[in-house]
């Protein structure tokens, strides 16, 4: 059942150049970040390590964030337009399958993402002649990433069923990193949705020491508590007269 | 002024005013942690205020405007209704009335923004308010952001698919943050980047002293032509693009 409606979803995303923003806008993190390094190698001396603070610098706060949310709002507004509402909920399929098949494209996209941002990342440390061992933590940065994006992501795609709207529930993105932000000034980061990827990231401080078990835990915790509601709000939908 | 008045009956119920309420509060909620962070300095408060204010302006404006042109252009989208709407009025019309109608919001918002903080300033202590400053800096974050909110109303109202419009404001935010970084000519390049040139104070910090200190400033006649050039560039490729579109 669920495979033949990631193979449905598969076809909706067919042409839709979404995706394509997980592949090019991480460019501009990289760009901006490895120019900000070169112009401040002074005080920057830790080679990856300076490299990825500047690389992730704002951008795992609030670009991330808010680009998964767009996804989600993505997804939801093909089932919010016209009546296609109409034609999902006669499915014969049961919700909690139908709020799959939207959470595991966007947790593909999630790690897409990270991936792209390490790739970009290599590719910079590389082009301007970093000598120094590539950080053999990477991949685990990455990986944490992506599952802090995937509580994002169940969390927006609440969000964007609850609301019909493309764009709120992208606003509301932002505002929960800006939160997220400044829950993790006072400590309370790995309780807090928004927060988690940048922990995951270890954003502007590679050397920090997280409880990993805590960040794996929060984020599929709020992961299930979130696709819950979903499934929840989609049981009990009638379909708009749009 | 018909077409104006009925773009604020259609976006009614629309989240427009959760929106603008949503950015106020989260200014609000920033600037006050960080200003309550501050060892009250008294003579420079409003200096402080309206040095930080436009870079918190850089992250969240660029996707507020993003948000009000998406929720305007999406009723339209959704309705199947530019059809029959431009058999009543021509498409420039609808798209002067949409961009009043931002241009009004954005205006109500950042009138609102400034007393709520020129009242904060008062409450901390920072003395009598310099009005005139405060004028200038509402004026020139409403053209920024309406500068900004142009370019937006073109991508909303072009594409159906309001994914494209958001990820140029999110861009943009990030864009706008980051620009802050980078030398005046980078910043020149991107629309999002005038919330820094607008600014109307400047920071000195001593590397001896480590004292930091701030001095008026007054944004350069260059930076003005160019974000108005701006402006009228994205207003006539998005409202020739929309006058052109097939509905």
């Amino acid at each position: 059942m669920l495979m033949r409606i990631l193979r449905t979803e598969g076809i909706k995303f067919r042409r839709a150049p979404v995706w394509a923003a997980f592949l090019l806008l991480p460019v501009l993190p990289a760009v901006l970040g490895t120019g900000n390094y070169l112009a401040n190698l002074g005080v920057l001396p830790n080679q990856w390590y300076s490299l990825w603070t500047q690389h992730t610098l704002f951008s795992s706060y609030f670009f991330l964030p808010a680009l998964l949310g767009v996804f989600c709002s993505w997804e939801w507004y093909l089932e919010h337009s016209g009546h296609n509402m109409h034609a999902l909920l006669s499915f014969p399929a049961p919700p909690w399958a139908l709020c799959l098949g939207k959470l595991l494209p966007a947790l593909g996209i999630s790690f897409l993402s990270q991936a792209v941002t390490g790739g970009l990342f290599l590719l910079s440390g590389s082009l301007i002649g970093l000598t120094d061992p590539v950080p053999p933590e990477l991949p685990e940065w990455l990986v944490c990433g992506a599952l802090g994006g995937m509580a994002v992501c169940a969390v927006q795609l609440s969000l964007s069923l609850l609301l019909r709207s493309f764009a709120v529930p992208v606003a509301l993105a932002l505002l929960g990193s800006i939160a997220g932000l400044m829950l993790t000034a006072q400590g309370l980061g790995l309780y807090f949705p928004y927060s988690l990827l940048a922990l995951g990231m270890r954003a502007n401080n590679p050397s920090m020491e997280l409880d990993i078990r805590v960040l794996v835990v929060s984020s599929l915790v709020y992961t299930l508590l979130f696709t819950l509601l979903s499934i929840r709000l989609l049981s009990g939908r009638d379909a708009p007269a749009e | 002024m018909k077409n104006l008045k009925l773009e604020f009956f259609k976006c009614r119920r629309r989240g427009v005013l959760p929106v603008c309420l949503g950015l106020l509060a989260a200014q609000f909620v920033w600037m006050g942690v960080f200003l309550a962070r501050e060892e009250s300095p008294a003579p420079d408060g409003w200096k402080l205020l309206l040095y930080n204010l436009p870079l918190v302006d850089a992250i969240l404006l660029p996707l507020t405007a993003a948000v009000l042109a998406s929720r305007s252009g999406e009723t339209e989208h959704k309705g199947s209704a530019l059809k029959l709407l431009e058999t009543m009025a021509t498409p420039g019309q609808l798209y002067a009335a949409k961009f009043f109608w931002g241009a009004l919001v954005l205006a109500g918002v950042l009138l609102v923004r400034s007393a709520a903080f020129m009242l904060l300033g008062f409450e901390l202590g920072y003395g009598q308010p310099p009005f005139l400053r405060w004028a200038a800096f509402t004026l020139l974050s409403w053209v920024v952001s309406l500068v900004l909110y142009a370019l937006q109303q073109g991508l909303s109202l072009r594409f159906a698919n309001q994914a494209p419009a958001l990820i140029a404001g999110l861009s943009g935010s990030f864009l706008g943050l980051l620009s802050l970084l980078f030398p005046l000519g980078v910043q020149r390049c991107l629309p999002w980047g005038y919330y820094g040139l607008m600014l109307l104070v400047r920071m000195e910090w001593d590397p001896v002293t480590r004292a930091t200190s701030f001095f008026w400033r007054e944004p350069e006649a260059l930076d003005l032509g160019l974000l108005c050039l701006w402006g009228g560039l994205f207003l006539l490729a998005g409202r020739a693009l929309f006058v052109k579109k097939e509905v």
